[in-house]
């Protein structure tokens, strides 16, 4: 009995964590200081979490999945290690993309494009807490509260930046960051679950060596 | 006589007027062209020009280095875009230019620049699949802006084609080129003006000196032509006064202690200052310009224009009863057969195929009849009526006087002779055997000057350089795009075989029309199959509707005219400049068999530019050499022409001959290859010694006389010597290896002078 109500409490618990309130990103979104508890939490050092990501296009007749483990280094930037459908790699720095596949490497310097770079680096500057970076290029609204669910939501301010993306949205339980939503100026969604999460010195060097190549 | 002074003092005005009206309008230069051949018949003589002149060598590398570089590298950019004399200035690809060369490759048919064999089923789902997984990456929203109108990624094909010709070194940081360190900055610029006028070249490092003083903090280095060009010209300039001043103060030394006349010293100058204004006009009003070379082997001719003065007068000095006009009839005839023999050696200069030669012959000819005509029409008259000889010439006379009179007391028996005759032949052999050529002539380059060095350590920041190239030359620009398309194609098998690591593939940047239109017809016949391989991959082929309306539509073909106009010319101008005649330079680094690849790449001439100079060189050393045989034989005709006696002829030639084999072995056991230049520079001392050959033969009725003409001979040979000898302390390889040549041919004629008149004998004075 004892281990059917412990395994009922951890289905609820789960749960809970799993799916967010439906009215989260109803009413009017905190702004300004009032996002910095969020912010708080989100101040790591280093994060790894296994992702599964649901992309949306509309030159496609079914989305694209994908699963596989992100992680984030506050000096390095983010890797995203990607599992399945095929094994790639892509490490975004503060100046580059660079996608590995199994046949090539390809670089995207970011310094081409501001707006290109200011989409591409929203997580990891969000990871390291970095308010004032993300408000040079983004509106940031807090919609719940820091202590249960929460979602940061960033809309782009210039015109040449809404072009390509139309709202950024990460969601969160507490401390943790849970979802990421990406609604592109075309109208393709992309929807980014993470879970297992592991923050700061659990994340060992040798796998943050092994993500970042180098 | 009062008439004749008259008409000088005309003269002389005339001259005097018309080249200070000219000096404004002078035009120099110190283009390394012009010592490239100019033989028009001869395509890598056209090649190396055409290299020689395009924009690779216009194109002034800057690195910098100190701290905030990127802010400071955008500030030399926008400095350097406010400059009216310059054309262009870049260093790496900033947003904008991005923006725009997107924008510009996004503007024509998706068809563009997708070869036909993307249109296979295999190719098109190989390239629908990558779509796909672009879409799915992070940097997927940039793919998806650009795929409805162009699935298959033809517009990313000239980007991954220049992304290919990228080097190592090299990194662009946010529109700044650096070196992989970050510790130099790297930026590009090319002036309007010639980077070969060293004016224009001067104020643009003020420019840069400018900036660098507003800039503490930052260092410069250059690598490019124009400073090669500065540099050129501060060394000649050096030279020119070096030897101007220095000769000019010896031969006032000379003239004044042996002729002892102020008057004399005076009237000496005014041929040799005619002659020399006179050739600065006429090559002016020829050739348009004038190099610094020449005015510099101009200012070293001053010597040996004084010759003939300098024979008149000591005939004149050392017999001042006889009347000037008297003697100058007595000499005249030998300084006339002296110009023209030296003109026929210049005319060999002429012959050599280059045209910075070609010009300073034409300097020296003109140089030369005007000096003569003036020595013999204007000096006479202006000579002193009565003159009093100072001790010091008569002293040399008699000296010379004393050793003639022992060197001719002997009689040279038959074996003597033969022993000098066979040791002659015999040092001629051996030297011709131990010569050795070179025709790596880097005549305006002094190899270890700082401008050199700086060069050399900047073009090292950039990577491996490419020391060849696949050139392609055409009628038109649409002939030349076709003929880039089949070398590019020759080149990727001939990489494919391993004849070289890799090129520039310039025929995936610059289709030809014809390649174009292929492409477009193969694109319209694979739509059915596009929209199969898409439906089978999950696309949904009508969100592609802009692709399929531009398969629609009629095409549009980009020329080359419009890519030189694109936001990709500041790439593509170095590999296709924008020439009166259509020429590509496709860069090739890694060439491991040149033989097989010129055979595999029929479509191009592989140059090596080095090889290609040397080749040129060697043709023209070959020339040179059969222009001065031709020219001794003329030399020789001539004079057997003037004393119809092959035995005078012998002795009038042997000082410039004996002195050519002499001069040979003289440099070839310091260890020096003759160069082209050698072998121009003993043209001139076979004409300077034909010179003392004649003098020789045809003042020597008397022992008295004789040493009269030795005594000139040793003059002209003193002054020659103080001219040349100084122009071989010369920075300039080429000034220097002149100045030497020229020095101890001169040395070893009068030797040679000595040597005849001791084996002449007794017979010495009556060899008539």
């Amino acid at each position: 009995m004892k281990r059917l109500a412990a395994l009922i409490l951890v289905m609820l618990c789960g749960s809970a964590v799993a799916d967010p309130p439906t009215t989260l990103l109803s009413g009017t979104p905190a702004t300004g200081a009032a996002v910095d508890p969020a912010f708080a939490h989100l101040k790591l050092d280093r994060l790894r979490c296994t992702f599964s990501e649901a992309k949306h296009v509309a030159l496609l007749a079914k989305p694209l999945t994908s699963t596989g483990t992100i992680y984030f280094d506050h000096d390095k930037g983010i890797a995203r290690v990607q599992k399945t459908p095929k094994p790639q790699s892509v490490v975004v720095t503060k100046t580059a993309v660079r996608i590995k596949t199994a046949t090539k490497v390809e670089e995207i310097p970011l310094d081409k494009s501001k707006d290109l770079k200011a989409f591409a680096l929203v997580f990891p500057t969000l990871l390291r807490g970095d308010r004032a970076e993300l408000e040079k290029s983004f509106a940031i609204g807090l919609y719940g509260k820091d202590a249960d669910w929460w979602a940061l939501s960033f809309t782009p301010k210039s015109d040449s930046l809404k072009k390509i993306v139309t709202s950024v949205v990460v969601i969160g339980h507490k401390d943790e960051p849970v979802a990421l939503k990406i609604v592109e100026a075309s109208g393709d969604t992309t929807d980014t679950q993470l879970t297992e999460l592991t923050k700061n010195r659990d994340v060992p060097d040798s796998e943050i060596t092994a993500a970042f190549g180098n | 006589m009062r008439g004749r002074r008259v008409a000088t003092l005309v003269v002389l005005a005339v001259t005097a007027i018309g080249f200070a009206l000219a000096v404004p309008h002078l035009k120099f230069t110190t283009k390394i062209t012009d010592f490239l051949p100019d033989d028009t018949e001869n395509r890598g003589a056209q090649i190396a020009a055409l290299l020689a002149e395009s924009e690779l060598s216009k194109v002034m590398v800057i690195d910098l280095t100190g701290d905030h570089l990127h802010d400071r590298a955008m500030s030399l950019l926008d400095d350097l875009r406010t400059q009216p004399d310059v054309l262009l200035a870049r260093s790496g690809f900033t947003e904008t230019d991005v923006s725009d060369m997107l924008a510009f490759l996004g503007a024509w048919p998706p068809t563009t620049f997708l070869p036909a064999s993307a249109y296979s089923d295999a190719n098109v789902r190989t390239r629908l699949a990558t779509l796909k997984d672009q879409l799915g990456s992070p940097a997927g929203v940039m793919f998806r802006q650009t795929a409805p109108r162009d699935p298959l990624g033809g517009m990313w094909e000239p980007l991954a084609a220049l992304e290919e010709t990228r080097g190592e070194a090299i990194v662009d940081d946010d529109g700044v080129l650096f070196t992989h360190d970050h510790v130099h900055a790297i930026v590009f610029v090319e002036t309007v003006s010639s980077p070969f006028d060293s004016d224009k070249q001067r104020a643009f490092r003020g420019v840069l000196d400018a900036w660098l003083k507003a800039n503490p903090g930052v260092t410069m280095q250059t690598a490019g032509t124009a400073q090669y060009a500065i540099a050129s010209e501060a060394q000649i300039k050096g030279d020119v006064n070096r030897i101007g001043w220095f000769s000019t103060i010896g031969i006032l030394v000379i003239f004044l202690v042996l002729f002892g006349s102020i008057r004399m010293i005076v009237i000496s100058f005014v041929p040799m200052l005619f002659g020399s204004a006179i050739a600065v006009l006429g090559c002016q009003a020829l050739f348009g310009e004038i190099h610094g070379l020449t005015i510099a082997f101009g200012t070293s001719l001053l010597g040996v224009g004084l010759d003939y003065v300098e024979h008149y007068y000591a005939h004149f000095v050392l017999t001042p009863e006889v009347p000037a006009l008297t003697t100058m009839k007595h000499v005249g005839p030998s300084l006339a057969l002296g110009a023209v023999t030296t003109i026929i050696g210049f005319i060999g200069l002429g012959a050599s195929g280059l045209m910075g030669l070609r010009q300073m012959a034409v300097f020296a000819v003109i140089a030369i009849v005007a000096s003569m005509v003036a020595t013999y029409w204007m000096v006479p008259p202006w000579m002193p009526a009565t003159y009093r000889p100072p001790r010091t010439l008569g002293i040399v006379n008699r000296w010379t006087l004393a050793l003639l009179v022992r060197v001719t007391a002997r009689h040279w028996g038959r074996a003597s002779r033969f022993v000098v005759v066979a040791l002659v032949v015999v040092s001629t052999v051996i030297g011709i055997r131990a010569i050795s050529f070179s025709d790596n002539v880097n005549m305006l380059v002094n190899d270890s000057g700082p401008h050199v060095v700086e060069d050399r350590a900047v073009r090292s920041r950039l990577g491996p350089e490419s020391e060849s190239f696949a050139v392609i030359t055409a009628a038109t620009d649409d002939a030349l795009v076709a003929a880039i398309g089949t070398t590019t194609t020759e080149l990727e098998q001939a990489r494919a075989h391993g004849y070289v690591t890799s090129f520039v593939p310039l025929g995936r940047i610059v289709p030809s029309h014809d390649e174009q239109a292929a492409r477009f017809a193969a694109a319209r016949a694979a739509e059915p199959r596009i929209r199969a391989a898409m439906t089978a991959l999950d696309f949904v082929p009508e969100e592609f509707q802009p692709y399929w309306d531009a398969l629609a539509a009629p095409p549009k073909f980009l020329t080359l005219a419009e890519l030189r106009r694109s936001p990709l010319a500041p790439l593509l101008t170095a590999w296709v400049p924008a020439q009166s005649k259509p020429i590509a330079l496709i860069p090739l680094t890694g060439v491991t068999n040149l033989a097989a690849l010129r055979a595999q790449v029929p479509d191009a001439t592989i140059v090596v530019p080095a090889e290609t100079i040397v080749d040129l060189f060697h043709g023209v050393r070959i020339r040179t050499v059969v222009a001065s045989l031709v020219g001794l034989a003329a030399i020789f005709l001539l004079l057997l022409g003037r004393y119809r006696s092959p035995k005078k002829v012998v002795i009038a030639l042997a000082p410039a001959l004996l002195a050519c084999i002499a001069t040979v072995g003289a440099l070839v056991a310091m260890g020096t290859s003759l160069t082209i230049l050698h072998v121009m520079s003993l043209l001139l001392v076979v004409s300077l010694g034909v010179d003392f050959g004649i003098f020789f033969v045809d003042t020597t009725a008397t022992l008295e006389e004789a040493a009269r003409t030795m005594v000139s001979i040793l003059t002209a040979s003193i002054t020659t010597i103080l001219s040349f000898g100084l122009l071989g302390l010369s920075h300039s390889p080429g000034l220097a290896a002149l100045g030497v040549t020229v020095t101890l041919g001169v040395t070893f004629s009068l030797v040679a002078c000595f040597l005849l008149a001791s084996m002449a004998g007794p017979n010495l004075v009556t060899k008539r």
